[in-house]
């Protein structure tokens, strides 16, 4: 048996669009709980820190992604969420401030964004 | 419009190299560590006990389900999850991209707890942590090339065994004595939970660099073991995972 989850996205999220960013998740993903992906930023381009995500997804989010084009609500999506946030968020991908790429390795792909880890000295 | 780069589709799944020799221990199973009440979980990452959903609802049949829960076969009823899609690492086994994957499990509010687990680092993996409570700042076996000996933090003073060898309380010397890319037995000896807030994360730290990349399988979390327990285990996931002590 072949898994749905054929793909893989990476995103990387500028920290003021984290909201908007996670409506988003919310809307593409599969559960409630993903209006909290993107936490904090952990990546930097030396001006601007991201918030990163990588993960299996199935064909109908990366060609959802690719067009631009949202899906209806879906059934999960938590009383706090919110579409035009999603739309938001669909607009600064259209825009390049959040960065999208599919079936890449991710690591290779930060660094090809030009992103490196913000620097933390050890664990607290 | 910015689009979406795509290169070929290229899977990111780990193929067979990440299922162990043996599907099954055929000497020891953990179950038996807990048949007289004994608290902790044991977690076994193959389809009959998992699923790509948080709530159980739908179950990791193929390689590259994302696995959302993943059963207890304790009888303690300690399931770890992951309710958010992106943050589930993928089966076989459970595989970390090293970016943001988790999942989490109920663990007893105080007490001294083993944990033991086989872990196989990527390739590239550098630092990394494996264990952490429902706060960061509470976390086990910080593993990187320093000299620190801030190996772990709000976990009492747990001893550290890699393959069957004790290893020094250093992160230099964790690092050290595990492979990128073979799989490796680590056992982290009575680990005070009482500051953990009732929860375990494999794989929890959320800063980058930290995030443990590559592949995790049996996981014993048992209240401290006697030593010919912890010996039982030890060969058994050993001789599963082709490792030598």
């Amino acid at each position: 048996m072949k898994t749905q989850y054929s793909q893989t996205l990476t995103l990387a999220v500028p920290e003021h669009l984290i909201q908007q960013a996670n409506h988003l998740a919310c809307l593409m993903g599969e559960s409630a709980a993903d209006i909290e992906t993107f936490r904090q930023a952990t990546y930097t381009n030396g001006t601007v820190n991201y918030a990163v995500a990588h993960t299996v997804c199935k064909p109908v989010v990366t060609d959802a992604l690719s067009t631009l084009t949202l899906p209806p609500d879906p059934d999960h999506v938590p009383p706090e969420y919110d579409r035009t946030q999603a739309e938001a968020a669909v607009a600064a991908i259209q825009s390049g401030e959040i960065l999208v790429a599919a079936n890449v390795d991710p690591h290779e792909q930060f660094a090809a964004w030009g992103l490196t880890p913000i620097p933390v000295e050890e664990p607290m | 419009m910015r689009t979406l780069l795509r290169s070929p589709l290229r899977s990111s799944l780990r193929q067979s190299l990440v299922r162990p020799l043996t599907s099954r221990s055929s000497v020891f199973d953990p179950v038996s560590l807990f048949s007289n009440g004994e608290q902790g979980a044991f977690y076994l990452p193959e389809p009959e006990n998992l699923f790509q959903d948080a709530a159980g609802t739908t179950p990791v049949t193929a390689d590259g389900d994302p696995v959302g829960l993943m059963l207890d076969k304790s009888g303690n009823g300690k399931h770890a999850t992951q309710g958010v899609s992106a943050s589930r690492p993928v089966y076989p086994g459970l595989a970390y991209d090293g970016v943001g994957g988790s999942i989490s499990a109920p663990v007893p509010a105080s007490g001294l707890f083993d944990l033991m687990v086989a872990i196989r680092p990527a390739v590239d993996e550098t630092n990394f942590i494996i264990a952490t409570g429902a706060d960061v700042s509470r976390y086990v076996f910080a593993a990187d090339g320093s000299s620190s000996t801030g190996v772990s933090n709000n976990s009492g003073s747990p001893v550290y065994v890699v393959n069957g060898v004790s290893v020094p309380r250093s992160r230099r010397a964790l690092r050290a004595a595990v492979t990128n890319g073979e799989w490796a037995l680590v056992e982290i000896q009575d680990i005070n939970v009482d500051l953990w807030g009732g929860e375990m994360t494999l794989s929890g730290y959320d800063t980058a660099g930290w995030r443990f990349h590559g592949d995790i399988g049996d996981v014993v979390f048992r209240e401290t073991m006697t030593e010919d327990e912890r010996t039982n285990v030890r060969k058994a996931l050993a001789a599963k995972y082709g490792i030598t002590l």
